[in-house]
């Protein structure tokens, strides 16, 4: 199966689009200027030979931003999606697999924290513990806290599905005990839904990281850079129109590296549903 | 011939709910008696509670009530590894019975497991080479080759290999045929009867097919609702059903040489 | 004018593929078969034998994989994939001709009880406004005929059983009279009682003239046996052999239907037999790469060189019989 799936088109025009975007990330701020040094003979430039990008409202070098931006913002999504895929294994993998009054528990614990209403929680949570000055990775770890119920769900629907298949049982007839089925059986084959689990997470990560920083609760924005900092001007403050047209190299390329960072990551999992879909591949 | 396997007044009550509300009744004082060298079929429709029976007697479900002596001594009161050493099981589904992260060696080899001393890795090639070839499998075919890769046909007898190769002496097959196509169930069929033949493995063969019952058993036990309600040799159940539920069965299978008249 | 009988279904060299990232998968090569009004025909082969989607092309949907790629399939003399598929739809599908898939009695709205199916069906179809009372008298007559009762009209699909939801399904299929009804394995979910029950209300449907033409296809040879006139055997994608049903149980042709035959248990009330069933060694060939010419000969004790080479064309060899293979 696995070998399908490197044939994939879809998969690897999407793979390539997320390993782009993330060695953009990882390279680019080593070779640029430092993104958060105000520079007030430059203010709000317009793209030009000196700065790729223009600059910003306060004379930073806005590709430089865009770089760190991206950085950062996949930082985030990392130890954000981390934790909740972490989470997630532990409270969904576990319940089920143990059923009975586990299972029961988990399951409903899982429940009552998906339906909490979590924009408001989160916002009232990064308040309350940033103040006005939160760090990247107290924003990372109460996104990662509040997104896991989602992973956990999934997480759960497989393990299921797994303990119903008969190897487990013929495990057990070969005398293989308890732990050592689950390290052996079915972890393997959890292996490959476990990191689409913890890639969606980061990409949710990243978008709620942005939603809130554009309402002014994300990192700190003097002393962080991410792809949401960066938007956090749009419609408050000197432009009083959400999107300023005259001023675009500020706000495109953030929403551009964003938006195609998702679609990358929406086309590759497109092509894994493609191929480890049971339904779609029965001929 | 003696006993090999007696089940006494068997009951498994399921219950479901949170709060604990619904018991079913999946099966109830199954009584049976199992000869060493026998063929057994347990017979039922769907819901008769036979895969239910089976899994008590593999030890993968506790039953509510009863009990199960194999071989003289209580079931439960066999060490785990012995156990399976002694009894090992067929399932339906070939596809789902291999981890598909395994190549299907894995099947052959971890039965070696449940030895107190593991053989030398040269002495177990050997051991599970020569039990391929015994059972018409040509081992290079077979050998390192992925579940996916393999047909049921083939799956189905590997998994009958493990017993083979631990020398058990009881196989339960669990509608081991049912996902098979008409011509590689020949095949499994036969093979099963050599176990009992050339091996005097015991086997009890679980299926809703009469047909396939009929063929293979020496003995029979009809099931309904989690009850027994017909048992015994199988040249006498088959041709002259007692139980009025057996005769509307046995009336609803499509033969074929003769013709349904509507 | 037409001077030969038009057969009330015809195929002729047809050819449907599914294409995907698995490759192309060649799964009905070149099938010609007809059907004519008043029979019952019978399709058997094993898994992957291409039977289910010589089904789907014949139904004139097929699923999205599925590809129609070459061949003409004539219902009543009409080709149904060069009309247009508005006529297709409203004049042919469920009128002339309909299709019941696998699986089809798990695929009942469960949250809608039988009488409003019926409903929504019958509004389709004759795009009317039709009042309650009446709907719920055909639908409630056409159900009894199939041995069901009236109140099964109140109930939700889980409230029936298997056998039920499977004649309910018959009955919706059959609203309108179509003159042949596809049926595509109904019985292998079902107990062997329930199944005889629903043979017995398709038996029940053609002799009250609610279908005129039955096409059944099962891989268990012992039911077709019950109800069909004639029989094709399928395999690799490919039609093996044509006979009547009596001729392909005693005096099967083709070295497959003869292997298959020797193959299937089968349940004797008056004596024990233990031996006797031989299996074929081997396994069906992989559609996406099949054996080049006769798609048997791998496995085939009567293989000879040309079987290799050449492929054997579906030929006549006396009345009512067709083979593919060069033994004859």
């Amino acid at each position: 199966m696995f070998d399908l799936l490197v044939r994939s088109p879809k998969f690897i025009f999407g793979t390539a689009i997320v390993l782009a975007i993330i060695l953009f990330g990882i390279i680019g701020p080593v070779f640029t200027r430092d993104p958060l040094k105000p520079n007030p003979h430059h203010v709000a430039e317009s793209p030009s030979g000196v700065y790729i990008l223009g600059t910003g409202d306060l004379g930073e070098d806005l590709f430089a931003q865009l770089c760190m931006g991206t950085r950062n913002s996949l930082m985030i999504g990392a130890i954000a999606g981390g934790f909740a895929t972490f989470v997630g294994v532990l409270v969904g993998g576990i319940g089920p697999y143990k059923s009975g009054l586990a299972d029961e528990t988990s399951n409903a614990f899982t429940n009552v924290v998906m339906v909490f209403p979590m924009l408001p929680l989160l916002i009232v949570l990064v308040a309350l513990f940033g103040g006005g000055n939160a760090s990247m990775f107290l924003v990372a770890t109460l996104i990662g806290l509040t997104s896991w119920p989602w992973a956990a769900r999934c997480i759960r629907s497989q393990v299921l599905t797994l303990k119903e298949r008969e190897f487990i049982n013929v495990a057990r007839m070969s005398g293989v005990k308890g732990r050592k089925i689950v390290i052996t059986e079915i972890m393997p084959n959890m292996l490959a839904y476990i990191i689409i689990v913890f890639v969606v997470s980061l990409s949710i990560a990243i978008l709620t990281e942005a939603g809130l920083s554009m309402i002014g609760l994300g990192p700190d924005p003097s002393s962080n850079v991410t792809l949401g900092t960066m938007l956090d001007f749009l419609g408050t403050g000197s432009t009083s129109i959400a999107l300023p047209w005259n001023y675009w190299w500020a706000f495109i390329p953030p929403g551009l590296v964003l938006t195609i960072f998702l679609l990358g990551v929406f086309i590759m999992q497109s092509g894994m549903d493609e191929v480890f879909n049971p339904r779609l591949r029965r001929v | 011939m003696e006993t090999i396997l007696h089940c006494e007044n068997l009951t498994k009550i399921f219950i479901s709910g949170l709060i604990r509300t619904k018991p079913i009744v999946a099966v109830k004082n199954v009584t049976l008696d199992m000869k060493k060298g026998e063929i057994i079929a347990l017979v039922g429709q769907s819901g008769s509670g036979k895969t239910t029976v089976a899994k008590m007697i593999l030890r993968l479900i506790k039953p509510t009530s009863g009990q199960i002596i194999f071989n003289g001594k209580n079931a439960l009161s066999y060490d785990k590894r012995e156990y399976y050493r002694r009894i090992q099981a067929i399932v339906q589904d070939p596809y789902s019975a291999y981890n598909p992260f395994y190549k299907v060696d894995r099947v052959l080899e971890e039965v070696f497991n449940l030895y107190e001393n593991n053989p030398s890795p040269d002495e177990r090639k050997k051991i599970i080479h020569s039990t391929l070839e015994r059972i018409g499998i040509n081992p290079e075919e077979i050998l390192g080759r992925y579940p996916h890769q393999l047909s049921g046909g083939q799956l189905q007898r590997l998994l009958i290999a493990r017993p083979l190769i631990i020398n058990s002496e009881l196989v339960v097959a669990d509608e081991a045929t049912s996902m098979l196509d008409a011509s590689t169930r020949a095949g499994i069929l036969n093979l099963l009867l050599s176990l009992k033949e050339n091996e005097r493995i015991s086997v009890l063969f679980i299926t809703h097919d009469i047909a396939q019952a009929q063929y293979i058993s020496d003995r029979v036990l009809m099931m309904q609702n989690g009850e027994v309600i017909e048992q015994g040799p199988s040249d006498r159940v088959f041709i002259h059903p007692s139980n009025p539920y057996t005769k509307e069965l046995f009336d609803s299978v499509p033969q074929l040489r003769k013709k349904w008249k509507f | 004018m037409i001077s030969k009988t038009i057969h009330l279904l015809e195929i002729k060299d047809l050819r449907g593929y599914y294409r995907g990232i698995f490759g192309v998968v060649r799964a009905v090569d070149g099938v010609s078969l007809t059907a004519d009004c008043g029979e019952v025909v019978g399709i058997v082969g094993e898994s992957g034998c291409g039977k289910s989607t010589l089904a789907q092309l014949c139904s004139g949907s097929p699923s999205p994989l599925l590809h129609y790629e070459s061949g003409k399939i004539l219902v009543n003399g009409v080709d149904i994939y060069k009309i247009d598929p508005e006529v297709f739809r409203t004049e042919v599908k469920c009128q002339i001709m309909s299709y019941i898939p696998q699986a089809s009695m798990d695929s009942l709205n469960p949250v809608k009880r039988v009488r409003d199916f019926i409903m929504d069906v019958m509004i389709e179809r004759t795009g009317q406004k039709l009042s309650k009372s009446e709907v719920f008298k055909t639908a409630g007559d056409h159900l009894e005929k199939l041995g069901l009762d009236r109140g099964v009209l109140d109930r939700y699909p889980h409230e029936l059983s298997g056998g039920m939801k499977q004649r309910v399904v018959i009955g919706i299929s059959t609203l309108f009279h179509p003159k042949l009804l596809t049926i595509d394995e109904p019985t292998s979910a079902l107990d062997v009682t329930t199944q005889k029950l629903v043979i017995k209300s398709l038996v029940n449907l053609k002799k009250a003239g609610i279908i005129e033409s039955l096409l059944f296809i099962s891989h268990d040879i012992t039911v077709l046996g019950q109800l069909c006139d004639r029989c094709a055997v399928m395999y690799g994608g490919k039609i093996v052999e044509v006979d009547t049903m009596d001729d392909t149980l005693n005096n099967p042709l083709h070295p497959y239907t003869q292997a298959l035959i020797s193959s299937v248990v089968s349940y004797d009330p008056e004596k024990m037999v233990k031996g006797g069933l031989k299996s074929i060694p081997g396994a069906p060939p992989d559609l996406r790469d099949p054996p080049p010419a006769c798609r048997f000969h791998p496995r085939c004790e009567y293989a000879m060189d040309i079987c290799q080479t050449k492929e054997p064309p579906l030929e006549a060899v006396k009345d009512g019989s067709e083979v593919a293979c060069w033994l004859y």
